[in-house]
C-alpha cells in the first residue's frame, strides 16, 4: 500500500490558491507609493552602477574550477539522458523524466539559479560543451556570420517557440514532442556553430542570452582580466548587477518574450481563460492559446514599446528603450518567482523520483524511485507570501534601476521626464501581474 | 514645450488613477462569485442504465491491445469482505504470469502485474494473486483489479480494459464520515453543461464530486489523482478528502479537457 503513483499528466494540474484580496491591495499599493516617491524623493546622482562594481572576494577559483568541471559533465550526462528518455521512455508526461528536466528544472530551476550565482548556464550547458567540440572539430574557415546571427535577433526564435510548445500546443509537454525538440535545436545550434563557430552561434542560444539576463542579478560577478588568466570575483549587492547591462534591442525583445510569455502562462489559469477554453481540445485549443499568447506578448511588448517612443521623444535620446531595458529584468524575475516558486519546489519533486528511473524501466538507481511527493512541503500561506513580495520586490528594484538609469544619463528635470513612461509601463505590469494572482 | 512638460503628469496620473479602479474592482468581483453548487436531486439522468462487466475504453494511449493474439490472458476476482472492514482478494488468472514489479524485461503479452483499484483509486500493484484490503468504511465499495504490462500499461482486449469488477458491502468497518460538500458536473456533447466550475471547499473536508457523462471515458483529478470510469447510465463518483490545498484541474482523459476545478484553502 505504500507504493506511490504518478499518473497525471500535464505539468500543470495543481494551481495556487489565488492571493487574497488585501495582500493584493497592499501591495498595489506599496508599488504605487514607492513610484510616485522615485520621481523626487530619490537620489539625484546615480548610485547603484558603483555598486554594481562590488567588492573583490577571495578567489576560489582552483577548486571553482574543478567543481565546474564535474557540474558540466554531470549536465551532459543529464543532456542526453533527458534526449533519450523523450523517445524511449513512457510517452506519459509524468511518468517521464523529459517534461520535468525541461519545464521545471532546466526552464525554472536554471533561470532561478542565476540570478542567485551569476551566468552558471555559460558553464555548465551542454550545448556550450558540445560548441566548444564542434569548434576544435571544424576547420576555421574565415568565413563572416550572416547579420540575423551576430545581430542576436536568432536568440528570439527559441524563446518564442518554447513559449509556444509550453502554454499554447496542446500536446507540447508530451516526451516525444520534447524529444524531437531538444534534438532540433542541438543539430541546429551546432550547424550553426559548425559553418560560423561556437562564439557566433552562441548568439542564437536564446536560453543563453535570457538566463545571462538573469545573471546580472546575482550578488556574484566574475571578471575577466584580459592580461592575466586568473579571473576575479566580486560580491556586490543582489540585483544592482542590472544597473551596468547595457541591452542590445535583441537582448530587449527575448526579456519582452519572456516576460509576456510568464504574464499568458498566469493569465491562462484564470477562471477567465479557463472558461474560454473550456470544452476546447486538440488544435482548436491550441488555436485558442495560440492566439492568447500572442495578444498577451503583444500588449506587453506594444506597451514597452510606446513608453520606449514617448520617453525616447521627451529626452531626445534614440536609444531610450534598450537603455532602459535593464529596469524589466526584476520584474521579469519577479514574475518568475511569483509563478513557478511552488512549482519548483512541489511537481519539482518528481524529478528526484524520476532520475531513479529514466526511461520507466523499472530501475531504482538512486533509491528513490517509489519517494512519495510531498503536496504540503510549503503552505499555502508562505506561497501566497512569496507571490507578492517577488511582483512588488520585481517592481521597486525596477524602479530604483530606471531612476539611477534616467539620473546618470540625463540632467535632472530631463530625468525626471524620462521616469514618467517607464513608470507607467512599469505599474502596469505589476499591477497585471498582481491582478492574475488574485485567479 | 512648457505646455507638455505639464500635461505629462496628468496623463501619467490618471493612468495610475485608472489602475488603481480596475485593480479595485477586479479584487471586488472576486468575492462576488458563488458557484458551489450542492447537489440537487437530479431527475434528468437515467441511474438504471445497465452495468457491463467490463470498463469500455477508447483506444488510448496506455493501452496494448491483444486482440490479435489467440488465448489472451484473462482476470477474475472474488472478493470475500470480513467483519473487520476487510476484504480478501482471491485473483484468478487465464494465460497471465505474475513476473515481480521491479522486474527490469521488455513487455510481454502474457506478462506483467495487477493493478488494484479501489473506489477509482489505485491502491496496489501486486505480483501475486492474493491479497488483503484494510481499514474500509462501512457501505458499498468497488474494486477493480487489472491486467498491466511490466511497464504499468493496461492490457486491453477490442478496446476494452482487462479487468474484474467486485461490488463488497462493507459492516464492522468504520462509519464513513458524510462528506462535508456535494459537487456535480454534467458533460454532454462534449461540453460541460453551465460551464466550467471551480467547486470551493476548505481544507480537511470531505468532499464528492458526481460527474455524469454521455461518453465513456474516464475522469481524473490531479494531485490527488483519482482516476474514475464514466459513461452513459454510470456517473462517476469522486470522493476526496481535501488535505492538500490549492487549485486542481479535473479533466476527462480521451475527451482531453478540463471538466472542474477543486479549489481547497
Amino acid at each position: 500500500m505504500t507504493e506511490v503513483f504518478i499518473f497525471a499528466h500535464g505539468i500543470g494540474g495543481r494551481l495556487d490558491l489565488p492571493l487574497s484580496e488585501w495582500q493584493v491591495a497592499w501591495a498595489g499599493g506599496v508599488a504605487l507609493v514607492f513610484s510616485f516617491a522615485a520621481l523626487g524623493y530619490f537620489w539625484h546622482k546615480p548610485l547603484l552602477k558603483k555598486l554594481s562594481i562590488g567588492r573583490p572576494a577571495f578567489s576560489v577559483f582552483t577548486w571553482l574550477n574543478l567543481f565546474k568541471t564535474i557540474i558540466r559533465y554531470i549536465s551532459l550526462t543529464l543532456f542526453t539522458v533527458v534526449l533519450i528518455a523523450g523517445f524511449i521512455g513512457q510517452d506519459n508526461t509524468v511518468a517521464n523524466l523529459a517534461p520535468i528536466t525541461v519545464f521545471v528544472v532546466f526552464w525554472i530551476g536554471i533561470a532561478f539559479a542565476s540570478a542567485l550565482f551569476g551566468h552558471i548556464w555559460r558553464e555548465i550547458s551542454p550545448w556550450e560543451t558540445l560548441g566548444k567540440l564542434v569548434d576544435q572539430i571544424r576547420k576555421e574557415n574565415g568565413e563572416s556570420a550572416p547579420k540575423w546571427l551576430t545581430s542576436g535577433w536568432a536568440a528570439l526564435a527559441p524563446i518564442s517557440i518554447f513559449h509556444w510548445f509550453e502554454l499554447a500546443y496542446h500536446d507540447g509537454a508530451s516526451p516525444r514532442v520534447l524529444g524531437w525538440w531538444i534534438l532540433i535545436y542541438t543539430v541546429g545550434l551546432m550547424a550553426i556553430a559548425w559553418r560560423w563557430g561556437w562564439t557566433q552561434a552562441r548568439k542564437a542560444e536564446g536560453f543563453g542570452v535570457l538566463f545571462g539576463a538573469f545573471a546580472e542579478l546575482s550578488p556574484f560577478r566574475v571578471k575577466e582580466t584580459e592580461a592575466q588568466k586568473p579571473k576575479k570575483m566580486f560580491i556586490r549587492v543582489p540585483f544592482v548587477g542590472v544597473a551596468n547591462y547595457e541591452m542590445t534591442s535583441s537582448q530587449l525583445a527575448v526579456v519582452l518574450a519572456a516576460l509576456g510569455g510568464t504574464a499568458f502562462d498566469g493569465f491562462s489559469r484564470t477562471r477567465f481563460w479557463s472558461e474560454i477554453i473550456v470544452g476546447r481540445n486538440k488544435w482548436e485549443l491550441t488555436l485558442v492559446n495560440t492566439v492568447g499568447l500572442i495578444w498577451i506578448v503583444a500588449v506587453v511588448g506594444v506597451a514597452y514599446h510606446l513608453a520606449g517612443k514617448l520617453g525616447g521623444k521627451t529626452t531626445g535620446d534614440a536609444k531610450f528603450s534598450e537603455r532602459f531595458g535593464a529596469s524589466l529584468i526584476p520584474i521579469l524575475f519577479g514574475y518568475d518567482l511569483a509563478h513557478y516558486f511552488s512549482l519548483l519546489l512541489l511537481e519539482g519533486q518528481a524529478f528526484k523520483v524520476l532520475i531513479s528511473d529514466p526511461f520507466g524501466k523499472g530501475w531504482d538507481i538512486f533509491g528513490t524511485a517509489t519517494d512519495p511527493i510531498n503536496w504540503t512541503l510549503i503552505s499555502s500561506g508562505v506561497i501566497g507570501w512569496v507571490q507578492v513580495l517577488s511582483i512588488v520586490g520585481g517592481h521597486l528594484v525596477g524602479v530604483l534601476v530606471s531612476h539611477d538609469r534616467g539620473i546618470e544619463k540625463f540632467e535632472l528635470k530631463k530625468a525626471m521626464q524620462s521616469q514618467y513612461p517607464m513608470l507607467a509601463v512599469m505599474v502596469l505590469y505589476t499591477m497585471f501581474g498582481l491582478v492574475l494572482m488574485t485567479g | 514645450m512648457k505646455k507638455r512638460i505639464i500635461e505629462f503628469p496628468r496623463r501619467v496620473i490618471s493612468l495610475f488613477f485608472i489602475l488603481s479602479v480596475l485593480l479595485i474592482s477586479a479584487c471586488g468581483s472576486e468575492s462576488q462569485r458563488t458557484n458551489d453548487s450542492p447537489l440537487e436531486e437530479k431527475t434528468d439522468h437515467d441511474h438504471t442504465g445497465h452495468n457491463h462487466g467490463g470498463h469500455d475504453h477508447h483506444s488510448g494511449d496506455d493501452f496494448i491491445d491483444l486482440s490479435s493474439i489467440t488465448d489472451p490472458p484473462n482476470v477474475s476476482i472474488v472478493a470475500i469482505p470480513d467483519s473487520q472492514g476487510g476484504v480478501r482478494l482471491e485473483i484468478e488468472l487465464e494465460n497471465f504470469e505474475l513476473v515481480p514489479l521491479d522486474a527490469p524485461k521488455g513487455n510481454q503479452p502474457r506478462e506483467g502485474h495487477l493493478h488494484v483499484k479501489l473506489d477509482g483509486k489505485m491502491v496496489a500493484m501486486l505480483s501475486e494473486k492474493n491479497y488483503y484490503l484494510s481499514d474500509l468504511s462501512n457501505g458499498q465499495h468497488e474494486i477493480v483489479v487489472s491486467l498491466s504490462s511490466i511497464d504499468h500499461q493496461s492490457f486491453s482486449l477490442n478496446g476494452k480494459l482487462i479487468a474484474d469488477t467486485a461490488t463488497v458491502t462493507i459492516s464492522g468497518g468504520y462509519e464513513a464520515e458524510p462528506p462535508d460538500a456535494l459537487f456535480e458536473v454534467e458533460v454532454s456533447e462534449g461540453k460541460v453543461i453551465g460551464g466550467l466550475s471551480r467547486f470551493e471547499v476548505s481544507k480537511g473536508d470531505v468532499v464528492e464530486i458526481t460527474v455524469y457523462s454521455d461518453r465513456n471515458d474516464e475522469v481524473h483529478l490531479h494531485v490527488y489523482d483519482n482516476m474514475v470510469d464514466v459513461g452513459p447510465g454510470i456517473p462517476a463518483v469522486i470522493k476526496v478528502d481535501a488535505t492538500i490545498p490549492g487549485i486542481f484541474e479535473a479533466e476527462l482523459h480521451s475527451a482531453g479537457f478540463r471538466i472542474f476545478e477543486l479549489q481547497v484553502s
